[in-house]
């Protein structure tokens, strides 16, 4: 080889390394530059909008989320945008609630803890919503919007074409970023979303039972994404907890989740908040080395202490006080009753609360028990391991568990799969409760202590619950059923105060 | 080997004195030689220099040797020209012997130069440019070829320079972005842009050939017909703006077109022309079907449509091809989609002149699902408002429903209206508007006013009316001033608000999003109509949102004594009443809009009962009337 040669070839190289130098600095500033949120007024604000980490690898490019209900108006449930899945969307608020907004290269969308549990009610229709922070998020419907993203995903209007023009209507983009957007932002999205869709099709079997607004399939999202257990016959749709004053499910050998799947508060936090896509995502191929690096080198670190700070805010939560008035004297009345008849598995620190009631015991719908295994359990915990977080490991058990009752009144419907619409209904016996009534409206019922489930505006809002469904039944805690009508008033007062 | 023109091309500055120094003068050539200019020499720059240079400037030399003088070849048509006397010399660099190719004497131009050239090869000449003492580039002359390809050098050096000129010109004309502006303010609300025009804008070709080639689809005679309001010597109406948008001329409206109204004292007198009262007479729902309906005509293809543009002879070749091949079947397209988008608009009672249905057009913006919605929010008509005075009304509850208390994103909401979105609304222009409005003042009532009754009339006024509406025309003082009163209380048509809904409330947060300053943060869903100052009364017939009561003093009756039907669109005044008449059908071949109250959200009860005065006697009645009158 000549010097001349050599020379070329050193030149050359030069120019290769400097070419991949900038070409890297140019993808990571528009593909993985990281730009922290702004900072929230409280840590209200940060729970309902505040991101947990899942724009990285879940992150839906804002744009795209924000024209997607415009071009695929006909495969939205109805008119009104995203506030069509039930959404609480609090006035003069950029996003819904649940949705957090954060620049990873481009201004990306991901849900957070908020999207299941800020909840809302109204005294009467012709009002403004009120929000409740950690109340269940009884009028989301997540498997709608699940089902929306997948068939625009697959829909032939998901193209450059379309989405950068309707984009065009609200923001002029660079050229470059046009450029990236059609091709590779909009394509990868496309191809993420009908990956996506064949994630789900265990939960679009046909006659599967929905979930409805308020609920999903927990533990069946847990063994589908994070282990590698098959799908299997099970269904396990269940009512989206409340998750204020969690200090009261703290302490040794007390259990969280419907039927006692995790021993500690920290471990339902972080399960959640990477099943919500916190976690790097291994089925995105292309990103995922890129993904697991992020979240290697900074993104663990900064998840850790988010959900500290999480835990430490809903455990010290409060919960939401009955807004309407009480009969001081008919709830000291139902305050023996309670102590009688319900204090025993509900009442904070006595030996059965927080526990899980044998399945025989409690006699109410066994499905969602069904959907956990062992098997599972020592996968899930065995996938947060390999994420280098430690944290008490999930279990099997074989009852559904007796949570404390603070803030009942926004807890509603009841039971854990929300197969009983009211307080009231949940005292009468089961031939007694409604066999169908409609879920997702917020308007309150203070007579029954519950949301209004029957007549034409909760049935124009609302979903119907069929509780001849599989996985909705309604039968068990057969518990103050026989209590005499008076008492029945009396304990339900008293339930108010709490 | 001889060096060649390549080989020269890779020598760097010093190698090429060293050359030239070690080169004799050689024989004077004789003939033509092709030229290299070398600047910057053995860099890629140099290269794209000299190839430029070739093309576009110089391209060699015809010596004529025996003679003594050369000529050159310049231009990209390789004119021959420039001419320098040859001669041997001593040159300039090293004092030996060279040619000399002098334009002192010989050229204007050139004056300044002289080359100095030796042959460094056979048929190679090297040369060194002096601009007076001073040295400048180097340069070759080659005789070792043929002058090569000059034909087809000539031919791409023209194309490619008369590309690039066309290439310049069209990119400023494409991107030329030029509103019609005005320097008075007044004048500026009126033919203003808000923007609108680039995306929307209509071809002024189109806009002036439209209204008579489907003159049938017009009520009567023009777009005057639909009751736009035009100035005298003024082509276009009140409510139009103006911009070059891709060099071709548009027009589309901007806010004067709803708040710009017109009174006549008698049915002969001449129209005054009012600036900020509601446009009476404007109906933009004819316009707009209109519109659609010549869309949908067969004869709106770009035959018809061009020969008539290329008869007014107001666009060039260039606009004519772009309309005739794409504007004209784009146009078309959209007004398709908005009508297909609007066909909510046939399920209420039609607007009329003076009243649109502000809030279901946001939702088809948003593309909602309309055939879905509820129905109670399918009729959303209303009047439109007055807009003077928005200083005062910062921080009240703006629009009928009072949904929002910001003047500024009200204005950008109701700029959507005149086709501005986010990314297109010129926002400098809407400042300019925006600060006029401030403290735009309606014109004093012009009849005679009765002072006795008006002093009777102002206690009254106190008492019933002023906790909601001001203490008069332009003190805005009073506990319930522009605030919402709720539905049951007022008791008016409620269509209008429930068309506004919570779910549009929310998604409207999204508009504007990419101007984090301006985003949407203001509108709320209410549950009632908001209650607005007075100012400017007597322009604002006819009253209640939903214009159902066409005059005040029918306002103070009770819901059965006001007129079930009447006529809107006739802007004759009616001084006793206060409002405009409305039991006249038709003047001459102009028919008025008749108002059913009967019909859903036309409904004129409610602003009724005792403490709405409407239980007072004739003669208070009278009295609160003619205090009005001063607003």
């Amino acid at each position: 080889m000549t010097t001349q040669t050599k020379r070329r070839i050193i030149k050359a190289l030069v120019v290769l390394v400097l070419l991949g130098g900038a070409g890297a600095l140019f993808g990571w500033y528009k593909f993985f530059r990281e730009v922290e949120q702004p900072a929230f007024a409280d840590e209200s604000e940060r729970f309902k909008y505040g991101s947990i980490g899942a724009e990285f690898s879940r992150g839906i490019p804002y744009w795209i989320w924000v024209v997607m209900p415009r071009i695929f108006p006909d495969l939205m449930p109805g008119p009104g945008g995203y506030k069509a899945f039930g959404l609480v969307w609090e006035e003069g608020k950029e996003l819904p609630v649940g949705f957090s907004k954060k620049v990873v290269g481009f201004p990306r969308v991901a849900n957070n803890c908020a999207i299941c549990h800020v909840g809302t009610w109204r005294s009467k229709e012709e009002e403004v919503p009120h929000v409740v922070v950690a109340a269940p998020s009884h009028t989301v419907d997540v498997q709608g919007m699940i089902r929306f993203l997948a068939k625009a995903g697959s829909d032939s209007r998901f193209n450059a074409g379309n989405i950068l023009a309707e984009i065009a209507r609200e923001t002029k983009l660079s050229f470059i970023d046009k450029q990236l957007y059609r091709f590779v932002i909009i394509p990868m999205m496309r191809t993420a979303l009908r990956q996506q869709e064949k994630q789900f099709l265990w939960m679009n079997r046909p006659g599967w039972p929905n979930w409805g607004p308020g609920r999903d399939d927990p533990m069946n999202l847990t063994k589908y994404f994070m282990t590698s257990q098959p799908v299997d016959n099970s269904t396990g749709q269940a009512d989206f907890p409340s998750n204020w004053n969690l200090q009261s499910r703290k302490g040794t050998n007390l259990f969280l989740n419907w039927s006692c799947d995790t021993p500690s508060v920290h471990s339902v936090l972080i399960d959640s908040a990477l099943g919500l896509g916190a976690a790097p995502d291994k089925n995105n191929r292309l990103s995922y080395p890129i993904d697991l690096l992020n979240w290697k080198l900074t993104r663990r670190e900064w998840f850790k202490k988010r959900m500290d700070d999480l835990d430490d805010f809903l455990s010290k939560l409060p919960p939401p006080r009955y807004p309407f008035p009480i009969d001081a004297s008919l709830a000291a009345q139902g305050k023996p009753i309670y102590n009688r008849s319900c204090s025993e598995c509900h009442e904070v620190g006595k030996p059965r609360t927080n526990k899980p009631i044998p399945i025989d015991e409690i006699g109410t719908d066994r499905e969602r028990l069904d959907t956990w295994t062992k098997a599972a359990a020592d996968q899930a915990n065995e996938a947060v391991k390999n994420l280098g977080i430690v944290r008490p490991d999930m279990v099997k058990n074989f009852g559904y568990c007796s949570p404390p009752l603070d803030g009942i009144w926004m807890r509603a419907p009841y039971l854990h799969n929300g197969s009983v619409p009211t307080l009231r209904d949940l005292l009468e016996p089961v031939a007694a409760r409604p066999a169908s009534f409609y879920r997702g409206f917020d308007v309150y019922d203070p007579m029954n202590v519950g949301f209004v489930t029957q007549g034409l505006s909760a049935a124009r809002t609302g979903w119907k619950n069929d509780v001849k469904e599989r996985g909705n039944g309604n039968q068990g805690h057969n518990y103050g059923t026989t209590l005499s009508s008076d008492e029945k008033k009396a304990l339900l007062e008293y339930l108010k105060t709490f | 080997m001889a060096l060649d023109r390549a080989q020269l091309m890779n020598l760097s500055q010093a190698e090429l004195d060293d050359l030239f120094k070690r080169s004799s003068a050689g024989n004077i050539p004789e003939g033509e030689g092709s030229g290299t200019a070398l600047v910057c020499p053995a860099t890629c720059c140099g290269k794209i220099i000299a190839w430029f240079a070739r093309w576009f400037c110089w391209q060699g030399k015809v010596f004529h040797g025996k003679e003594g003088w050369l000529v050159n070849r310049v231009s990209p048509f390789s004119f021959q020209a420039i001419k320098a006397k040859v001669y041997q010399d001593k040159s300039w660099l090293d004092g030996n012997e060279c040619i000399v190719l002098d334009y002192s004497k010989t050229s204007l131009v050139a004056k300044m130069v002289r080359d100095e050239i030796r042959e460094v090869a056979p048929g190679l000449y090297l040369g060194k440019v002096y601009w007076g003492r001073k040295r400048l580039i180097d340069f070759m002359v080659s005789f070792q070829y043929e002058p090569a390809r000059k034909c087809w050098r000539r031919t791409w050096a023209t194309l490619g320079l008369l590309g690039v000129i066309v290439i310049t010109y069209l990119g400023v004309r494409l991107t030329s972005d030029r509103p019609v502006t005005y320097d008075n303010l007044v004048e500026h609300f009126k033919y203003g842009s808000t923007g609108g025009e680039r995306t929307s804008g209509i071809p002024i070709s189109l806009w002036k050939v439209i209204p008579k080639l489907f003159a049938g689809y017009l009520p009567g005679n023009g777009l005057q017909s639909l009751g736009f309001v035009y100035e005298e010597g003024k082509e276009f109406p009140i409510g139009t703006s103006r911009r070059t948008v891709q060099g071709i001329d548009r027009i589309f409206l901007n806010c004067a077109v709803c708040h710009v109204g017109t009174v006549r004292d008698t049915a002969e007198s001449k129209p005054r022309i009012i600036v900020g009262m509601p446009a009476n007479t404007v109906d933009l729902q004819a316009f707009q079907r209109f519109l659609s309906a010549c869309a949908a005509d067969e004869n709106f293809n770009a035959k018809r449509i061009m020969d008539e543009v290329a008869k007014q002879k107001t666009d060039d070749r260039l606009n004519r091809v772009l309309l005739r091949f794409l504007g004209i079947d784009l146009m078309r397209q959209r007004l398709l989609t908005l009508r297909q988008r609007f066909t909510f608009m046939d399920r209420e009672p039609d607007y009329g002149p003076g009243r649109v249905d502000t809030f279901n057009a946001p939702k088809v913006l948003l593309n909602f699902r309309m055939d879905n919605l509820p129905t109670n929010e399918w009729v959303g008509i209303c009047d439109f408002p007055s807009v003077w005075n928005q200083r005062k009304r910062k921080g009240m509850h703006l629009h009928w429903d009072g949904n929002n208390d910001s003047v500024e994103e009200r204005n950008r909401s109701a700029s959507f209206g005149t086709g501005a979105t986010p990314p297109t609304l010129d926002r400098a222009s809407i400042k300019r508007m925006e600060e006029w409005l401030l403290d735009a003042a309606p014109p004093p009532y012009p009849y005679s006013i009765d002072r006795a009754l008006v002093t009777k009339g102002e206690p009254l006024y106190l008492e019933y009316c002023a906790r909601c509406h001001g203490k008069n025309g332009s003190d805005f003082t009073g506990e319930l001033v522009g605030k919402v009163t709720p539905i049951e209380e007022i008791k008016t048509d409620r269509h209008r608000l429930d068309s506004y809904s919570s779910d549009l409330c929310a998604n409207q947060n999204l508009l504007y999003a990419a101007y984090p300053e301006d985003r949407f943060k203001h509108f709320r869903k209410t549950f009632g109509y908001a209650n607005q100052p007075l100012d400017g009364l007597w322009l604002r017939a006819p009253y209640l949102h939903n214009g159902s009561v066409p005059t005040l003093r029918d306002l103070l009756e009770p819901t059965e004594q006001r007129p079930k039907v009447f006529y809107r669109g006739y802007d004759v005044y009616e001084a006793k009443r206060v409002g405009f008449v409305s039991n006249v059908a038709q003047e001459g071949p102009k028919k008025f809009f008749n108002v059913d109250t009967e019909l859903p959200g036309n409904g004129n009860f409610g602003h009724d009962g005792k403490e709405y005065g409407t239980d007072l006697s004739a003669e208070d009645k009278d009295a609160i009337v003619e205090y009005m009158k001063t607003f």
